[in-house]
């Protein structure tokens, strides 16, 4: 059977669009509460745990990168298949699935609860996440490179809004914030830095979606520019944050972006700027939220070795919402989301260790591909 | 099978589009009650009297072809509603106004004195959480009061759009430095800094001025009886906290600052005192200062403004710091009022030690009040903040204990750059 069947239809991807693509998905996290547990979890020092983090995650993505090349870009779940069957590589495409549906559902949840917080208080929150659940089924049912080229069109104007948006909440910000500059202390930052190489686990996309690339370097390109990419936004929205607000209102700040975006304020020239950015940061969401649905649909299939992942996209999204109505609070959303990326880079960083180890310990070279 | 699949998928996006906020979230102007400005007084019975000052659009603009209202009474109208808290007061308020009301356009939260010296804290909760609130709005501290006397008295000169006045007198304490405008997000950033104090702007009814309105409009009494109303009054305006000395115009005036730890109001500082605190804080940017002469005689005046931040720095010695703090001013002379010859490269640099002996003498006796009152204001503690590596150092500095018994040396550096179109004043005959 050929592995590379569950992407068939897909087409093949370039590394600029794929490192985009993939680092909305990083970076929808930054848009929900991100910056705030950052905060509480680094103090001062919390725009450095982005930083600590890439390190880890580099290291990971060039155990992904070993992987792929040995395995002429196969997917991770066929190559667990090919080293221990089946069974493990079904078992494993559902945690793998259901893994993603978490992380789909749960930011499902927080973005409607900012919705409805912010801009449509007497809306049904059920609206809006089916709003937002449909607009997803309908990007992903095209596959990455549909997904790839829509985030394309948004991306300058995204990227741009939210450069301006960042570096004109920055300039009402305070230098002095960032200070004391190792937060908690230098191995308390370290330790929770390592930590966080959580926020980069989507990177695990990578794993799935090798088949799409053509060649081995546009995949060790767009996996570093992704990665750069997102620490350079996570870094600037990070430090931005900080310096506009006092380290103890920044740890107590319902969605932090948002609320440094409602501070710019040049004279009565420009000011309320946040319709704006609300707008980018949904567009970025919706593309974000998509690519997750994709994932959980394309790992269930690989993992059951279908054909196509196309018809589970909508049984997922049914699961999804589902997800998204579990916690009864915003606060229980916050609070289960929080923590769902530590436990969920076990899975996420273990598997392509693993991976990798048994490849080097165990497997022979003479022994069928997947 | 995609094709269907795209079709499907569209018309469910489109049928979504149907229930979007035009259904629950529409928000039509002419529904809504927009507050410009609120207050916030101690009432009876541990109660709060909540004054919110209502838009009346259409006669901002006035109807086609006409002019709008001719003052703020016109153009907005105030409602006092008393509850146990602001929300209570706002869902009251929703009882009796037939819109909507809407906080979007609020600009200034006024507090009378009473309640700050209670804790302004639990009122400003609401206005971190509630979304209509932005951060961008202006707190101010009514001067020996209620705030509700300010609604009912404040009569702009030029002004008729509410917050357009307020935006101009935030401005216009940039210019003259005789107070601060921070926002309610500035403010809150201090209230949450252990090692600092907050500071508001306290606007005071004059009671002249007052006393002369008349059915929304001014009517200034006649001298004889300014005169005999001013009697008494030789400190000259801004130096402490009495009202100007003045008639006409609008009673509010911005001079002066509220102190307030931990959101209680604790001590008032007069407008002079308010750019020495401006100076330390850096939150000073220029304004027109008058000093004596040498001779003691006259006055000369000087447009100050701050030439680079100023510099702080903190030493120890054992568990008492001394604070060396360092002012970089530079000005424009702007009269001599001796009529003496100061205006030459020696003489100017008489009028300028005269204007850093003056200064220093206020920064050290503000620094002494603070000091007593166990209070920093002034954020002196930055510089050891970005000198400390840690926040567990920081908050176990317990700074404002040992600011108190702090030394301090003060310098300032003061240049005279431009003597302005003339040289000389009319005595001196220079060849």
């Amino acid at each position: 059977m050929n592995p590379k069947n569950n992407l068939t239809g897909q087409g093949h991807i370039g590394w600029i669009e794929t490192s985009i693509c993939i680092g909305s998905f990083v970076h929808v996290k930054m848009f929900l509460a991100n910056p705030r547990e950052l905060c509480q979890m680094g103090g001062t020092a919390a725009w450095m745990l982005p930083l600590i983090g890439f390190f880890g995650a580099t290291i990971i993505f060039f155990i992904l990168n070993q992987l792929t090349t040995t395995f002429s870009r196969a997917s991770l779940l066929s190559i667990a298949g090919l080293f221990w069957g089946r069974a493990v590589q079904f078992i494993l495409g559902i945690l793998f699935s259901v893994s993603f549906i978490l992380i789909n559902g749960y930011q499902l949840r927080i973005f409607a609860e900012f919705v409805l917080t912010t801009l449509l208080p007497q809306t049904p929150i059920s609206t809006v996440v089916i709003s937002m659940v449909i607009l997803n089924v309908y990007l992903a049912f095209g596959g990455f490179e549909s997904l790839s080229r829509t985030i394309m069109i948004i991306a300058p104007i995204g990227l741009t809004v939210l450069t301006l948006a960042l570096t004109f909440g920055g300039s009402m910000g305070n230098i002095y914030n960032l200070s004391p500059w190792l937060g908690y202390g230098f191995w308390d930052t370290l330790g929770t830095g390592v930590l966080y190489t959580s926020l980069y686990e989507e990177i695990i996309l990578f794993g799935f979606i090798a088949p799409l690339f053509r060649e081995q370097k546009d995949f060790r390109r767009s996996g570093l520019a992704t990665l750069t990419l997102s620490v350079f936004l996570f870094v600037f929205a990070q430090v931005v944050y900080e310096m506009c607000f006092q380290i103890r209102s920044a740890q107590q700040m319902g969605f932090p972006l948002y609320q440094v975006t409602r501070l710019i304020r040049f004279e009565t020239f420009l000011q309320r700027l946040d319709p704006m950015f609300v707008f980018v940061w949904a567009s970025v969401s919706s593309i974000g939220l998509a690519v997750g649905l994709y994932s959980g649909a394309l790992t269930l299939a690989q993992g059951i070795r279908a054909p196509d992942f196309r018809p589970y996209l909508i049984p997922l999204a049914v699961l999804s919402i589902c997800v998204a109505f579990i916690p009864p609070r915003s606060l229980d959303a916050v609070q289960t989301y929080s923590i769902m990326p530590w436990l969920l880079q076990v899975p996420f960083f273990g598997l392509p260790v693993v991976l990798l180890l048994w490849s080097k310990l165990f497997y022979r070279s003479g022994e069928s591909h997947p | 099978m995609r094709l269907r699949f795209q079709k499907i998928s569209l018309f469910f996006a489109l049928l979504t589009l149907v229930l979007q906020t035009g259904c629950w979230d529409r928000n039509e102007l002419e529904n809504l009650a927009f507050v410009l400005t609120m207050g916030v007084d101690r009432s009876i019975d541990n109660q709060i009297d909540v004054i919110m000052r209502i838009a009346i659009p259409g006669n901002v603009a006035g109807p086609t072809g006409k002019t709008g209202g001719e003052s703020i009474s016109q153009t907005t109208k105030p409602i006092t509603i008393t509850a146990r808290s602001i929300p209570e007061a706002v869902s009251l308020a929703e009882a009796t106004v037939e819109r909507r009301i809407d906080f979007r356009h609020l600009r200034v939260l006024i507090f009378g004195e009473e309640i700050a010296k209670e804790g302004i804290l639990p009122h400003l909760d609401v206005l971190e959480r509630f979304p209509q609130f932005r951060r961008s709005v202006y707190v101010w501290v009514a001067k020996e009061g209620p705030a509700r006397n300010v609604f009912l008295t404040a009569e702009p000169v030029l002004e008729k759009s509410v917050s357009r006045y307020v935006d101009d007198v935030a401005r216009g304490v940039i210019r003259y430095g005789y107070s601060r405008m921070p926002t309610l997000h500035d403010f809150l950033n201090e209230v949450d800094n252990r090692q600092s104090d907050a500071v508001l702007p306290i606007v005071g009814v004059n009671p002249i001025v007052s006393s002369e309105k008349k059915d929304s409009s001014i009517k200034p009494m006649p001298t004889d009886k300014y005169h005999q109303e001013i009697a008494g009054n030789t400190e000259p305006g801004g130096k402490t906290l009495r009202a100007l000395p003045r008639s006409g115009g609008n009673p509010s005036e911005f001079l002066g600052i509220a102190v307030l730890q931990e959101g209680r109001l604790i001590d008032k500082w007069s407008g002079w005192d308010a750019r020495i605190y401006g100076l330390l804080r850096d939150s000073y940017r220029g304004g027109i200062w008058v000093f004596n002469t040498p001779n003691g005689n006259e006055t000369f005046s000087v447009i100050i403004r701050r030439a680079r931040g100023p510099s702080i720095t903190v030493t120890w010695d054992g568990d008492v710091p001394h604070i060396d703090i360092r002012l970089f001013l530079e000005g424009q002379l702007m009269n001599v009022q001796s009529q003496e010859s100061y205006v030459s490269t020696e003489g100017i640099a008489i009028l300028e030690s005269q204007a850093i002996n003056t200064i220093t003498k206020e920064v050290d006796a503000l620094i002494r009040r603070a000091q007593k009152e166990k209070t920093d204001p002034f954020y002196l503690a930055r510089s050891i903040q970005t000198q400390s590596l840690t926040m567990q150092e920081f908050d176990n500095l317990d700074w404002k204990n040992r600011f108190s018994n702090a030394s301090f040396t003060v310098q300032a550096d003061f240049k005279i750059r431009r003597p302005g179109l003339r040289i000389q004043s009319r005595s001196d005959e220079s060849r």
